[in-house]
């Protein structure tokens, strides 16, 4: 057997034990995905015209001013892209509605194969 | 070598550390290759959750808004009067005018509309949501 080197492991393990905990605290194994964002102005009437409103209430949903639960909401909608899928849709927030009720109405209506979703901002309520 | 033998004299320190190296070496090929470094946001925002699967791609202008409404740009604290001429400045100059957008998922959404509606007043074309992936039931 041969004489062993003069440089023992031990400042080698050190320093992998360094670069491992740096790597472990460093890296983030969660992905981030994108969803992009359109919104309209709620006064320019050129691009409201044929839009299905969606407004969004802290605990309630109305689909063009009709009280609706979301199944029926959005099995109107999916109706209505079955026969015009290029339908666009427009998602108007009441203030204090979490962005993350906003983004699951979006996922559910892109379910039911809306193409063209946008939010409407102004804060009239009716 | 000669596994199995008896060792006449008890292996040195060397040799009694080698399988834990092997084993740290391993974890550390693990995390370089299947992690990514990403640069930790100066404050804590939890994205909403998304069945979208679009890749977020290259950004120079990203736009943080906390659960409590306040916002930085490009990782500073930016006060609301200051955001209009700052957006500006920092959009117009571009030449792919994308935005990220990193809002909390308890954000009030009409806060990040208004938002939005100001990114948009200043050039941007696209601007991103950044959601976090959220498994298919």
């Amino acid at each position: 057997m041969r004489r062993r080197a003069i440089i023992s492991l031990t400042p080698l393990i050190d320093v992998v034990f360094i670069l491992l905990v740096f790597f472990m605290l460093a890296t983030s194994f969660m992905e981030s995905r994108v969803l992009d964002l359109d919104i309209k102005k709620s006064g320019g009437a050129g691009s409201m015209t044929g839009a299905m409103l969606v407004e969004l209430r802290k605990d309630s949903l109305r689909l063009s001013g009709h009280l609706l639960s979301e199944d029926a909401l959005l099995n109107k909608l999916g109706a209505r892209f079955n026969e015009m899928p290029d339908q666009k849709v427009l998602i108007k927030p009441e203030a204090g509605v979490p962005l993350q009720r906003a983004v699951d109405l979006i996922d559910h209506i892109a379910a039911k194969g809306g193409q063209d979703v946008s939010f409407v901002s102004g804060t009239g309520n009716r | 070598m000669a596994f199995g033998k008896p060792h006449r004299r008890p292996p040195d320190e060397d040799q009694r550390v080698l399988p834990l190296i092997n084993v740290v070496f391993l974890l550390l090929i693990f995390f370089m290759v299947a992690g990514q470094l990403t640069k930790t946001d100066p404050v804590k925002i939890l994205p909403p959750e998304s069945f979208s699967e679009k890749d977020p791609g290259e950004s120079q202008v990203h736009i943080l808004m906390t659960a409590d409404g306040d916002i930085l740009i490009n990782g500073e604290n930016v006060a609301p009067t200051d955001l209009t001429p700052l957006l500006v400045n920092l959009i117009q100059n571009r030449e792919k005018k994308t935005v990220h957008l990193k809002a909390d998922g308890n954000t009030d959404a009409t806060k990040v509309l208004a938002l939005l509606e100001k990114i948009k007043a200043a050039g941007a074309d696209t601007v991103k949501l950044l959601t976090s992936e959220k498994i298919p039931p």
